[in-house]
């Protein structure tokens, strides 16, 4: 548990960050054990002593933190669920917290569905219902891997809608699995360490109902002012978009 | 209605949170250190405790300047502005809380308002606007809304948040913020070209 304590503005903790992400070498492959902060440089993901736990830096991350605004109060979606370290982060510099686990969310709507799957209508209805926020409300969303679950329709329909949600200028930070439809992946929690480090929780594993590449993501953005793709080496694409 | 119970020494002197009874008591223990526990915990014993059990109803607005535990259903307001609030395992409650620390191990749907603490336990689900200066969260709770985080020495008499008319609990993000950002937004968004850019790590 960490005390949360205000303290930086967006504005000084973004200056240095830029400055620090210009400047430092890429080690997205490198992957640092939690107990010791070693390197140890493979694909595999580093143990942080808890179960199912495990860490990853994120470019991504960084990139959109460093993009935020320069002032305080800004407004910042998070479709992962609670987590305490997101919310300490981010309120440490200045940032109000917006969250829902929009993935459970939509396994509970589906399941309510009583088994006849999607209808027409119902995409709308669970869009509606759970991402009905103020147009352009938010200066930054923090979608993790959620997109990639949904199916098409309701795929389609949040990539529009988190555009309406994203204020101008605003970014989302989205994942992206490099394997295969059909593939069995792991869902995490992603868990904000540090401007650039991730601890992830395992939730559960699930099959990928779509393969995404940089075309295809590229076209479902579309509407989108600019992408920014980071690949890493754990098969995880990080995509930034820029509204 | 109302299961008092007077803390005493000989009798329970925690919070039934705290209690080891609790099937929830083998959570993360509280960051305090051995002296702020004792200071507390000797605090705690000087107070009384309510306790709505979990058969019983309360319907309408709860004011007092003792803790309670909820395990029960409430609805409507709470307001216990120096005292704590846990809503148990089996609590339900749908009411705009205020109370200097919040516990929650069930459910409670409503904007609240902590001068303390908000603490969400693996079990508890909590929708809505939160207003604490500082929040506990244990992986596996349920949440949906926003959360303010006060600054330390930050008052909690702040405006709450509006009530939310409908899900998702903290839809209105300030108008005022959301405009300002998006001035500056524009900017940036004028001087930014269409970029599509990959890089390799």
């Amino acid at each position: 548990m960490v005390a949360v304590s205000n303290s930086k503005s967006i504005g000084e903790w973004a200056k240095n960050e830029l400055a620090s992400f210009s400047r430092k070498s890429i080690h997205s492959s490198s992957w640092r054990s939690a107990s010791t902060g070693a390197s140890i440089g493979s694909d595999l993901f580093a143990a942080t002593g808890e179960h199912n736990s495990l860490q990853r830096p994120s470019r991504g991350l960084r990139y959109l933190l460093s993009s935020l605004p320069d002032q305080e109060h800004l407004q910042v979606l998070d479709l992962g669920g609670l987590s305490e370290l997101n919310v300490n982060f981010l309120s440490s510099i200045g940032c109000k917290i917006h969250a829902l686990d929009l993935l459970s969310l939509f396994d509970t709507y589906r399941a309510s569905l009583s088994g006849r799957g999607l209808g027409p209508g119902d995409a709308e209805t669970f869009i509606e219902e759970y991402l009905g926020y103020t147009p352009a409300a938010f200066d930054a969303i923090l979608v993790w891997d959620v997109l990639e679950f949904f199916d098409t329709e309701v795929l389609e329909l949040a990539v529009s809608r988190l555009g309406q949600l994203l204020a101008p200028g605003g970014s989302m930070l989205t994942f992206f699995h490099t394997q295969s439809k059909g593939e069995l992946v792991t869902v995490h929690q992603y868990q904000i360490e540090d401007a650039d480090q991730l601890r992830l929780r395992e939730l559960r594993q699930r099959p990928l109902p779509h393969t995404f590449n940089n075309r295809s993501l590229e076209r479902l953005f579309g509407g989108f002012n600019s992408l920014k793709f980071f690949l890493t080496r754990d098969s995880i694409r990080e995509v930034i978009v820029i509204r | 209605m109302w299961g008092r119970k007077e803390d005493s020494s000989t009798t329970t002197p925690e919070t039934p949170a705290a209690r080891p009874a609790s099937p929830l008591d083998t959570s993360r223990p509280s960051p305090s250190g051995a002296v702020a526990r004792s200071a507390a915990s000797a605090d705690r014993s000087a107070r009384t405790q309510a306790q709505i059990g979990k058969t019983l109803k309360l319907k309408g607005e709860m004011t007092g300047s003792e803790d309670v535990y909820v395990d029960g259903e409430v609805d409507g307001t709470v307001e216990l502005r120096e005292n704590n609030l846990t809503v148990g395992p089996n609590g339900n409650v749908r009411a705009n809380v205020k109370a200097r620390s919040i516990t929650v191990l069930g459910r409670l749907e409503g904007n609240v308002q902590a001068g303390e603490r908000i603490e969400i336990r693996k079990t508890g689900s909590l929708v809505g606007d939160l207003v604490t200066p500082r929040i506990v969260i244990e992986d596996g709770a349920v949440f949906r809304g926003s959360i303010d985080i006060l600054k330390q020495g930050a008052t909690t008499e702040k405006p709450a948040p509006p009530q939310a008319e409908k899900r998702p609990a903290s839809r209105p993000p300030t108008p005022q913020t959301a405009t300002a950002a998006a001035s500056v937004g524009q900017q940036a968004a004028a001087s930014t070209g269409k970029v599509k850019d990959v890089a390799r790590s």
